[in-house]
């Protein structure tokens, strides 16, 4: 492979140079951080059970994360990135930021039970519960480079990432969220079936969703 | 292996299901040798363009590219909101831009440029890179008769070099030779602007779509410049 005429850490610096003067993307993580507050403002119970649901939460929220950091950039240089350096690496230049946005955001995820939940919980659910933040937080990243190659509208954008979290979240089988919830928001222990479906089903969303938009840009740009 | 020449075989093209803009198009661009493409508009010059530098892959037929593009998109609008001086260096490095009336904007925000300095912006940094196929959309536009010639000096140097130059010209850009493709269709008259802007004794000629005539005034007075002239371009 040869040598890229802008190195990829110089196009993420880019990106994150014009997303941090994008007051949606600091919208998304106020709600984000909102959304922590108020599930962890009362005894929220043992924390697997509020970490499943704050999962399910990043989902959309990332979804909005990712949007305004993509409509921060600018199709004209990715156009321009695209020719000097491929398409693989202007969409991995494109999902590292929203990727290190979910990072940050599962971080807080498991340091706000730690800090605030009172009921003792092993380790293991907290690691449980920063793997989910980053699959869900992935599917929604996903599904938003989607729907920005797709160039549709942010109304429609924001429709079908609130359609598709409440579809995937009322049924059990349907990941991302469905899964998530259904395995690890209840008391009880999950099968084997549902809790690896937990971790798969998301994953699947996000390859699919991630080639998907691959296609759509090698088509449009 | 990749092709020595920039290739296109019966590449079609069409946006979605609209009619074909580009049909059973076959073209060979060797090393070294210049291809000017011209046509009237919607004859797909910029799609073309868009086809040989690899930003989008056509759905029937096939391209052939023997590196990396140095691409100039036709419209460069949507700039980030970073300041110009920052965009420059993350594009091409540190050392800032060889175009020197770059300058006087680099503390200004990217997206605040007149389309005509974003143009320049890009075009600076595009120029920059060492790739050996340039494909570029218009890149005289906005452009003064100095910045023209500096243009045509740096694509004469990388043809000399064996490089592959693919322009779309509305008017012909004051390089010799080069392949004509012509898409058809009519061209329409030329529609430039030509502003005569004078500072301090210096006095400069800017040719400009009537589109940036008011960004470029607005501009050049904000800067301190008079406007001596604003006529038709003939």
């Amino acid at each position: 492979m040869s040598a890229p005429l802008v190195p990829v850490r110089r196009a993420v610096r880019l990106g994150a140079t014009a997303a941090v003067a994008s007051r949606s993307l600091l919208g998304a993580t106020f709600a984000w951080l909102v959304a922590l507050a108020a599930v962890y403002a009362s005894d929220a119970g043992p924390p697997r059970q509020p970490m499943a649901f704050t999962a399910a939460l990043l989902f959309p929220i990332g979804a909005w994360a990712t949007a305004a950091m993509l409509a921060a950039g600018s199709d004209d240089l990715r156009a321009v990135l695209t020719a000097a350096d491929g398409r693989g690496r202007v969409l991995a230049a494109d999902s590292a930021l929203p990727l290190g946005w979910i990072a940050g955001a599962a971080l807080t995820g498991v340091l706000a039970p730690l800090l605030f939940d009172p009921h003792p919980a092993p380790a293991t659910s907290f690691v449980l519960g920063a793997v989910l933040h980053v699959l869900t937080g992935a599917a929604g990243a996903a599904l938003a480079l989607l729907l920005h190659a797709l160039r549709v509208s942010p109304g429609v954008q924001l429709l079908v990432v609130v359609l598709a979290g409440l579809v995937s979240g009322r049924l059990a089988v349907l990941p991302p969220i469905g899964p998530v919830l259904a395995a690890w928001s209840g008391d009880a222990n999950p099968g084997a079936a549902p809790a690896v479906w937990s971790f798969a089903g998301p994953l699947v969303v996000t390859a699919v969703l991630v080639a998907a938009a691959a296609a759509v840009r090698r088509r449009r740009g | 292996m990749p092709p020595a020449s920039l290739t296109a075989e019966s590449v079609w093209w069409r946006y979605r299901r609209g009619p074909w803009v580009l049909r059973d198009l076959t073209l060979d661009v060797a090393p070294g040798q210049l291809l000017r493409v011209r046509g009237g508009n919607g004859r797909g010059k910029s799609t073309l363009l868009r086809l040989l530098a690899g930003v989008v892959v056509p759905p029937k037929g096939r391209i052939g590219t023997p590196g990396r593009a140095a691409y100039l998109p036709q419209l460069a609008r949507d700039l980030p909101a970073v300041r110009a001086g920052r965009l420059s260096a993350l594009l091409r490095g540190p050392d800032g831009p060889d175009d020197d009336r770059l300058a006087g904007h680099l503390a200004t925000r990217a997206d605040e440029l007149s389309a005509g300095t974003a143009r320049r912006l890009l075009l600076d940094a595009v120029l920059s890179w060492p790739a050996g196929v340039l494909v570029l959309d218009e890149p005289a536009d906005g452009l003064d008769d100095a910045a023209v010639r500096r243009l045509t000096g740096v694509l004469a140097d990388r043809l000399d070099a064996g490089g592959i130059v693919v322009v779309a010209e509305h008017r012909p850009l004051p390089l010799p030779g080069g392949t004509v493709l012509d898409l058809g269709g009519t061209v329409p008259a030329d529609p430039r602007v030509r502003i005569t802007l004078e500072a301090d004794g210096d006095r400069t000629v800017l040719t400009v779509p009537p589109a940036e005539r008011d960004a470029v005034l607005r501009d050049a007075l904000g800067r301190g410049w008079s406007v001596l002239a604003v006529e038709p371009d003939r």
